[in-house]
């Protein structure tokens, strides 16, 4: 929860940082300030290679309801703006079927010319965040640990780990009279945010106790990016331009979550403290989707 | 205007003035409901010793009045308290404040600190029977045993050693209850088929208050 006022957090300011540079660009003096909001839905693929359970726990085997693919619906919220030609700021807020707005993504880019027709090249950046929920983690102790109460805490192990990608990508764009196209990938860094859970276990007619916490890491990884988008006009009025969105991107990358693992047996004193850092597992986003956008 | 609103004007006053009245009425009543409790302590002595057993089978442990254990969950519940009755100094001191003394509440549930004038600083544990090949009987078994203290602040699900139990007892302040609770578990596996043990507290003004268990019967699996 606390990660996702953190999000909101963010979120809010950097809508506050885009919406002050927008009124600064709205008083400029050479008048080519547009701004624009769009609204699309998207589906999402998140496929990972699930690796089989070892004498250590792989979060990675527990993102998700555990299948190798996820699919999910959102609804996408787009702003952007040009606070200068050729620069552009966009946040996308995306909200999933909790109707959390748990999603977001903050992007620069730059792409000179880009108010004439015809081709042009620029870059871009990115951070995308987005939460991945881990459920039942202690299914991995439940099936190791069968001559114990596996973990006392009977509540559903579920915790929300957000996912984070930055991205640094070449762009080539084409604006044409009715169509333009942009089309973007490039390398990033993935990192999933850290967390820290506690199993503990009791012996079933025994005093013995343990517990065993898991902290993890960052585990940055690469990523490779790619998105495209096409933006179709169906009208013009005076500076005022609308249409169809459509919108496609993928990261793929090779994950893992090191953690350290603490084993405390009978008393806090009595402690073992190792790191483990599990096999990378393939992983892909992919995202298509399509809506409606308004540039003024 | 209607002859009729000219009526209802009257009413009007006078439902105003009973609201009034109410709304008067009930801020007083929450003017007067802050609690002044005394934060006093009473002082009590630890003169008695309490061994009862713990069935701890199953995820949490539960006082049991049965006498079996199984070999690796032998388990013990003991609490030091002064036999005087302080509940009945707690009801005393309520019935000394007759009528309506100064601004209180119309219930008052104030909680009475208690503060022992000696606290509990060590513990010793003697087995009447052997234990293993190794723990003979008579032998000294304190650091055979963990504990849980429920005000002590543990690492939740995990025991504390012996020695750490009463780390916090000085001073304590005891609400409602002068009572010190520890729980102490058995870490080896017992391998005969009865126990029994003497528990000795050792206090902070020198006394030695001891209290044995029950005979075990240790249900060999």
């Amino acid at each position: 929860m606390n990660s996702l006022k953190n999000i909101t957090v963010a979120f809010a300011l950097a809508g506050m940082l885009t919406t002050s540079l927008g009124l600064k660009a709205q008083i400029g003096k050479n008048g080519n300030e547009t701004f624009s909001l769009g609204v699309h839905f998207s589906g999402r693929s998140i496929f990972r290679n699930p690796q089989p359970a070892g004498s250590s726990i792989d979060f990675m085997n527990y993102l998700g309801d555990g299948k190798p693919v996820q699919t999910c619906g959102l609804i996408n919220l787009v702003f952007g703006m040009n606070p200068v030609p050729g620069w552009t700021i966009s946040t996308t807020l995306s909200i999933n079927s909790s109707m959390a707005p748990g999603q977001m993504q903050i992007s620069v880019m730059n792409l000179p010319g880009d108010t004439l027709q015809g081709w042009h090249l620029g870059w871009k950046t990115s951070l995308v965040m987005f939460p991945r929920y881990l459920n039942e983690f202690n299914r991995f102790h439940i099936e190791r640990d069968s001559l114990l109460f596996a973990d006392l805490n009977h509540n559903y192990r579920q915790r929300l780990l957000y996912d984070a990608c930055l991205s640094v990508m070449p762009v080539a764009a084409f604006r044409g009279e009715k169509i333009s196209l942009r089309v973007a990938a490039g390398p990033g860094i993935a990192v999933f945010m850290p967390f820290s859970e506690r199993i503990e276990q009791k012996k079933p007619d025994g005093n013995f106790r343990r517990t065993i916490t898991y902290e993890t890491e960052a585990s940055p990884a690469a990523v490779l990016a790619a998105e495209t988008e096409v933006y179709i006009s169906l009208f013009r009025v005076r500076h005022t331009e609308g249409g169809l969105l459509l919108r496609a991107g993928s990261l793929l990358s090779y994950r893992q979550i090191r953690y350290r693992e603490t084993v405390r047996t009978w008393t806090a004193e009595n402690a073992e403290t190792r790191r483990v850092s599990p096999g990378r597992q393939f992983s892909s986003l992919t995202e298509a989707g399509g809506g409606f956008y308004v540039n003024f | 205007m209607t002859a009729g609103h000219y009526k209802q004007i009257p009413f009007m006053r006078t439902f105003r003035k009973l609201l009034t009245v109410i709304i008067l009425f009930n801020a007083a009543r929450i003017f007067t409901s802050c609690c002044e409790c005394d934060e006093t302590p009473v002082r009590f002595t630890f003169r008695s010793i309490d061994v009862r057993n713990l069935d701890n089978k199953g995820e949490w442990a539960i006082v049991t009045a049965s006498n079996n254990m199984a070999p690796e969950a032998v388990a013990f519940e003991v609490s030091l308290f002064d036999s005087t009755g302080y509940f009945g100094y707690a009801a005393l001191q309520k019935a000394l404040l007759p009528g309506f003394s100064k601004a209180m509440a119309f219930r008052c549930d104030c909680s009475i600190p208690f503060q022992a004038t000696s606290y509990p600083e060590s513990i010793v544990i003697k087995t009447f029977f052997a234990i293993n090949d190794t723990i003979q009987a008579g032998a000294d078994v304190t650091g055979c045993f963990v504990a849980r203290s429920s005000g002590n602040g543990t690492i939740s699900g995990l025991y504390q050693s012996v020695e750490s139990v009463f780390s916090l007892a000085r001073d304590k302040i005891y609400y409602d209850s002068g009572v010190e609770t520890v729980q102490l578990f058995l870490m080896p596996e017992i391998k005969t088929d009865k126990a029994k043990f003497e528990i000795s507290v050792r206090l902070s003004d020198g006394r030695i208050l001891s209290g044995n268990t029950q005979t075990i019967n240790i249900r060999q699996q």
